[in-house]
């Protein structure tokens, strides 16, 4: 059986894509990106995502669309460092080998016949909000919407690591897709320190909302790792190598770090002053309204969500005289551990005019999402209070 | 005055600008975006991803200069006074 993703509304056109650009192998690596990649950009799968790259495939989500806690999966933020790989569903296997007793291959039927669980995870890519840092810094310039909330099903990386038997050496776990770095760019494999791997939540997710992986979101299998900045959660994942010490490439030795201390903005940083990436810091994000909306007098929501990596939401606090008073928000009921939470105020402006909306996220350790955010020169994560443009009028 | 109909070739601008900028005290204006850099960003820079990935980002003469050292090392073909050439066209196009 060729089919790998029929179960994904709408992706037969993108799969037939895929297979031409496959096809046409190096030829792909040789020009005429233009037309091709705008043939490309005219069958994603939902227009109303903004491209920030049509190939490899980096698509934010514009905020005001974010209106539900779980986010509809064709609205869900797609990061990609290269092109998307296609992978037919019989031939892929997991290998596990490295630092365990009993090196093993899985195929997909046999991971899906392994005990599962699911759990409603958000995951945010590192350079969220990275168009915001001043001075500029080179990297996708994602503004607000590289965020989004699903529900992950799949196999706990704790049950597969117990199968392989890791051994006392191990420390880290290096995982790997199917992807692959174009020309001689290296190949995105990010490391995994084990203590988060046997996290109960870390899963090996075949399904997102209750349907099969799309493509993009790393068909058949990707990691999830809860809490933790996006390029933890490898797509299209074929390999897990254990190991005693760190990965040693580009991606974990150059890529999401940041440094130690905080520095003058601007300044370079040597890799030897700078420590990996990894929980995301406490951050609330306004979804209603949506920026430089124009509302009539009269009851204004305002919403949005709240999330941070290792701790809980305590509250969501609102401004809408430019920071001088805060008012406290109403919390969502839905909840998980690490999944957003979602806020709501209702104002009643009393005149019209126009305002800026702030909002402020605390978390249980007492962390309160700061004004300014914390400058580094791969400008990883944003997480200033949030400010939108409402201007109110009669009609 | 060009825009308003004067007719200046290209090769007599940067006389006809040194010439105000002694005389008149006019300030000289920042180096125009070479077409060499327009060149070279089209036929090397468009290999693996469209335009948007460049177009959308913000920095100055340093941070192409780095970019476009990452670039070589993944592949880009580029000299290194293409390299030089081509970043200040980015900073100030
Ligand atoms: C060999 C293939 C290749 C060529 C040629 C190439 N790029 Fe890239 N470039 C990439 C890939 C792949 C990415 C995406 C990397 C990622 O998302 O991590 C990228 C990303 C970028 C980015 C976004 C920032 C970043 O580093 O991710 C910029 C800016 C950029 N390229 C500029 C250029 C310029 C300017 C040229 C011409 C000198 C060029 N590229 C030529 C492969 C290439």
């Amino acid at each position: 059986m060729h089919s790998t993703v029929t179960a994904v509304k709408g992706a037969g056109t993108r799969r037939s894509f895929l297979a031409h650009v496959c096809r046409l192998g190096g030829a792909a690596l040789l020009g005429t990106a233009g037309s091709r990649e705008r043939a490309f950009g005219a069958q994603l799968p939902n227009d109303q995502l903004i491209i920030r790259s049509a190939r490899p495939e980096d698509l934010e989500t514009p905020p005001h669309l974010l209106t539900s806690w779980i986010t509809p999966t064709e609205l869900f933020y797609v990061r990609s460092h290269f092109y998307t790989p296609v992978i037919r569903e019989t031939e892929w296997k997991l290998v596990i080998d490295g630092d365990v007793d009993r090196p093993f291959e899985l195929s997909l039927g046999e991971l899906r016949r392994l005990p599962s669980t699911s759990a409603v995870v958000t995951l945010e890519c590192a350079g969220n909000g990275r168009a915001f840092f001043e001075p500029p810094v080179a990297g996708v310039q994602w503004e607000k919407g590289a965020v989004g909330t699903a529900e992950w099903q799949g196999v706990r990386l704790a049950d597969i690591l117990a199968r392989a038997g890791v051994r006392r050496t191990a420390r880290y776990l290096w995982l790997d897709g199917a992807d692959r770095g174009i020309d001689r760019a290296p190949d995105f494999i990010r490391s995994l320190p084990l203590e988060k791997a046997l996290d109960s939540t870390t899963l090996l997710a075949y399904q997102m909302n209750g349907e099969p992986l799309p493509v993009p979101h790393g068909f058949p299998v990707r990691v999830v790792v809860p809490g933790w900045e996006g390029a933890y959660s490898v797509k299209w994942l074929t390999h897990i190598r254990v190991s005693d010490s760190e990965h040693g490439g580009t991606f974990t030795q150059a890529g999401y770090r940041r440094p130690r201390r905080p520095v003058k903005p601007g300044t370079i940083v040597d890799a030897a002053d700078t420590v990996p990436v990894r929980e995301l810091p406490v951050k609330s994000l306004i979804t209603s309204v949506a920026h430089d909306a124009v509302v009539a007098l009269g009851v204004v929501r305002i919403a949005g969500f709240a999330w941070v990596g290792d701790a809980e939401i305590r509250r969501v606090d609102v401004s809408i005289d430019n920071g001088r008073t805060w008012e406290e928000t109403r919390l969502g009921r839905d909840r998980a551990p690490y999944a957003w939470r979602q806020f709501e105020y209702l104002w009643r402006p009393r005149e019209t005019g126009s305002y800026a909306v702030l909002s402020r996220a605390t978390d249980s350790r007492g962390r309160v999402q700061p004004i300014v955010a914390e400058w580094n020169p791969a400008g990883y994560l944003w997480n200033a209070v949030d400010q939108v443009r409402l201007n109110v009028r009669l009609e | 005055m060009i825009g308003w109909g004067a007719r200046v070739t290209e090769p007599e601008r940067p006389v006809l600008l040194e010439y105000l900028a002694t005389h008149f005290g006019v300030t000289r204006p920042q180096p125009a975006p070479s077409p060499a850099g327009a060149e070279l960003l089209g036929t090397r820079c468009h290999v693996c991803h469209d335009s948007a990935l460049i177009d959308q980002q913000r920095l100055n003469v340093d941070g192409w200069r780095r970019e476009i050292g990452k670039m070589r090392a993944w592949g880009a073909r580029l000299t290194d006074p293409e390299q030089a050439t081509l970043a200040d066209y980015l900073a100030v196009r």
